[in-house]
């Protein structure tokens, strides 16, 4: 295979991956942290790119000019804080009430929250059942390397991942804060005991893992150009492969966990002859065996290290 | 007895009602009215409500009978409205599948979210042996539930060292897996186009996808499988309960509770599981071969993850782990959506809100799981 054509794929596969990472964190920080699957996740990936969608109008009428860079940052603050206050609520009416179900009641209300949400963005956003053209929204000259053609919205999508990630990484290694919640992920009651206000801590968990998830679904838009109500699904569904081949309760292993799909995704489509029809496979054969041979996932041996 | 014999009428008859207005403002009226009138009976006639609810479990082979022998009456009480009957053959479908389901996920725990593709693959068994085997449906149909046995098996061993959530993805992706595989093996299955013209089964000679001559009445080929449909529900729901009150179905609630225990107890888990599994995946491959038979029609979208999450609110509504609260559910959100077709774009949205509302505020569903209480065989004997 040509050199440009395997840096071509490299880039490629290291734009989905590392999007898939983004939801596989939110999936492992609730899981880590507040011991829910929050199968609605996936919606939120679908909400941001929708958020994003409607909200150009109204970023472009307060005079910023469409695909600027203050353009780019508003609409990513107002996708961010979408994502955020989808967290907050899921918390207060769904996760909160269901604290004391069992498990697989917690896991079929996510579900039935998802499934509203899905059609809720089919039937009320205008022409929502159609596929919608997503606007481009910061405007990037290509890049050339060696004569590979790059495609800008990739590098983009790269860039502010990798800026988000290690965002995730200070917040959570290195402020008060991100003590907090690790103490929470480890031991809820001896968090509690030392004066951890646990519930401020679920609120904000959720918030920020579901703030992440709505960019993730905003960069999938950026780097496909289209959207579609039911775009969370899938990605909902690969989110949560990712943190499970990774280790659910381990972030780090649901960014590995993440680049390891994308990575195999590209590999299967580029190499097998019509793999594309069996992409969406991939990650689910991967994922039972996964769960057959390394219960765990990948970094099972540190699974005590949550967060 | 009489008591038991009211009652179903009075139901029935109220179902009937329903069946017969069709203005949607009447229509919301009767269902308000309806809500009202159960309220108040739950508020001022409890002990009546008690007295019923005693009666029932103690006759429960009577109800069941009354039921069935109500039922056979049905196709001519609607004077044989051949699109009423057709909503009342996915309503026993759906029984049939909530059924199967509510016993892998109610009585066993173990949750299916891709509960569609045994109805596929015992739809697409049926299309490919009758089309292309040219074997007679009433042998395919067996082979349709034992087909989907054996991929219930397939999918239970993944499961028997998953559990929870992780039970829930990996059934999520056998679900897509299956749709994804019946898309792409063109040759067997047609891909998107999927099987057209599967032929009616015959009776004795009488072929079920003709008109029906009931010398006063004649009536569409629905009715024949009206019948068909609800004489599997007959047999899904007996042998389900004998399973259900059976030693085996209290080891799958002791599983269900608490694995470890159950394994302390010598419960051999891996047999358990895998028997839930095939049991409870046998009944969707029933389903979906009489489907098949009764379309004449099937392709992969038919049975994709949302027809797993309407089986699953239908057994959540019932109440998981209920035989008579999987029936209740598989009806109301069967037969209720049909009176507001205008806003049928809502139908899904409406099956998320039932599931998200019953799990809020009614945990347990409409007719909550009741305890068996332990009969001792001697007069003597102790209890426990």
């Amino acid at each position: 295979m040509a050199i440009e054509l395997i840096i071509q794929q490299f880039l490629n596969a290291l734009g989905l991956g590392i999007m898939y990472a983004l939801i596989a964190v939110g999936f492992t920080l609730f899981f880590g942290v507040i011991e829910v699957v929050n199968f609605a996740h996936g919606e939120v990936f679908m909400l941001g790119a929708f958020v994003a969608l409607l909200s150009v109008g109204l970023i472009t009428s307060i005079g910023l000019t469409m695909g600027s860079l203050p353009f780019f940052l508003a609409i990513l603050i107002l996708v961010l804080l979408a994502g955020g206050i989808f967290g907050v609520l899921l918390e207060k009416f769904i996760v909160r009430p269901m604290r004391s179900a069992p498990d697989i009641m917690t896991l079929l209300i996510t579900l039935g929250v998802s499934i509203v949400m899905r059609e809720a963005v089919m039937l009320f956003v205008p022409n929502g059942r159609n596929p919608q053209p997503f606007p481009k929204l910061f405007e990037m000259e290509s890049i050339k390397i060696g004569g590979v053609l790059i495609k800008p919205e990739t590098i983009l999508c790269i860039i502010l991942s990798a800026v988000l990630i290690s965002g995730l990484y200070y917040i959570i290694e290195k402020t008060t804060f991100g003590r907090y919640i690790r103490a929470t992920a480890q031991d809820r009651e001896a968090a509690m005991m030392m004066g951890i206000n646990v519930k401020k801590i679920f609120i904000i968990t959720l918030a920020l893992g579901s703030a992440l998830g709505a960019v993730a679904g905003m960069m999938n838009g950026l780097s496909y150009g289209i959207i579609k109500f039911n775009m969370g699904f899938a990605a909902g569904i690969k989110g949560f492969a990712a943190a499970v081949v990774g280790g659910l309760g381990n972030v780090y292993g649901a960014i590995a966990g993440g680049m390891l799909l994308g990575f195999l995704e590209i590999f299967v489509v580029s190499t097998i002859p019509d793999g594309s029809s069996y992409q969406d496979l991939i990650s689910f054969v991967i994922v039972i065996l996964c769960l057959v041979f390394r219960p765990a996932g990948i970094f099972g041996e540190r699974a005590y290290e949550k967060v | 007895m009489i008591k038991i014999l009211l009652t179903e009428l009075l139901c029935y008859l109220l179902f009937l009602v329903f069946v017969y207005i069709e203005d949607p403002v009447m229509v919301t009226a009767f269902i308000a009215l309806m809500i009202i009138a159960g309220f108040m009976l739950k508020k001022t006639g409890r002990n009546f409500l008690q007295e019923i609810e005693k009666v029932y479990a103690e006759n429960l082979g009577k109800v069941g009978l009354l039921a069935a022998a109500i039922a056979l009456t049905v196709p001519f009480a609607i004077m044989g409205d051949s699109y009423w009957l057709q909503i009342l053959n996915f309503m026993m479908l759906n029984a049939i599948m909530a059924l199967g389901l509510n016993f892998m996920t109610g009585r066993a725990g173990l949750i299916c979210l891709g509960y569609a593709a045994f109805m596929a693959i015992g739809a697409y068994t049926v299309g490919i042996l009758t089309l292309k085997a040219g074997i007679s449906f009433w042998i395919a149909l067996p082979l349709a539930g034992i087909f989907a046995s054996l991929f219930g098996v397939i999918l239970g061993l993944p499961a028997l060292r998953v559990k929870g959530h992780y039970l829930a993805l990996v059934t999520i992706a056998f679900g897509l897996i299956v749709q994804e595989l019946l898309l792409n093996l063109e040759s067997i299955t047609g891909g998107t186009n999927g099987l057209i013209d599967i032929s009616s089964p015959s009776f004795f000679g009488i072929d079920m996808g003709t008109t029906v001559n009931f010398g006063f009445m004649s009536m569409t080929y629905q009715a024949n499988f009206y019948y068909l449909c609800l004489v599997l529900l007959v047999i899904t729901t007996v042998v389900l309960y004998r399973f259900s009150n059976s030693l085996f179905g209290l080891a799958l609630n002791a599983m269900r509770e608490d694995q470890l225990a159950a394994q302390c107890y010598g419960l051999n888990l891996t047999n358990y599981k895998l028997l839930a599994f095939a049991i409870g995946a046998f009944f969707g491959g029933i389903a979906g071969g009489v489907y098949a038979a009764m379309i004449n029609f099937i392709a992969p979208e038919n049975f994709g993850y949302s027809l797993s999450i309407i089986v699953i609110s239908m057994i959540i509504l019932g109440g998981l782990d209920s035989i008579p609260g999987a029936l209740v559910g598989a009806f109301f959100l069967t037969v209720f959506p049909e009176k507001f077709r205008a806003f049928e774009d809502y139908r899904v949205m409406f099956y998320g809100i039932i599931i998200v509302l019953c799990l809020l505020f009614m945990r347990e569903g409409v007719l909550p799981f009741k305890h068996r209480i332990f009969k001792p065989k001697t007069a003597g004997g102790e209890g426990n």
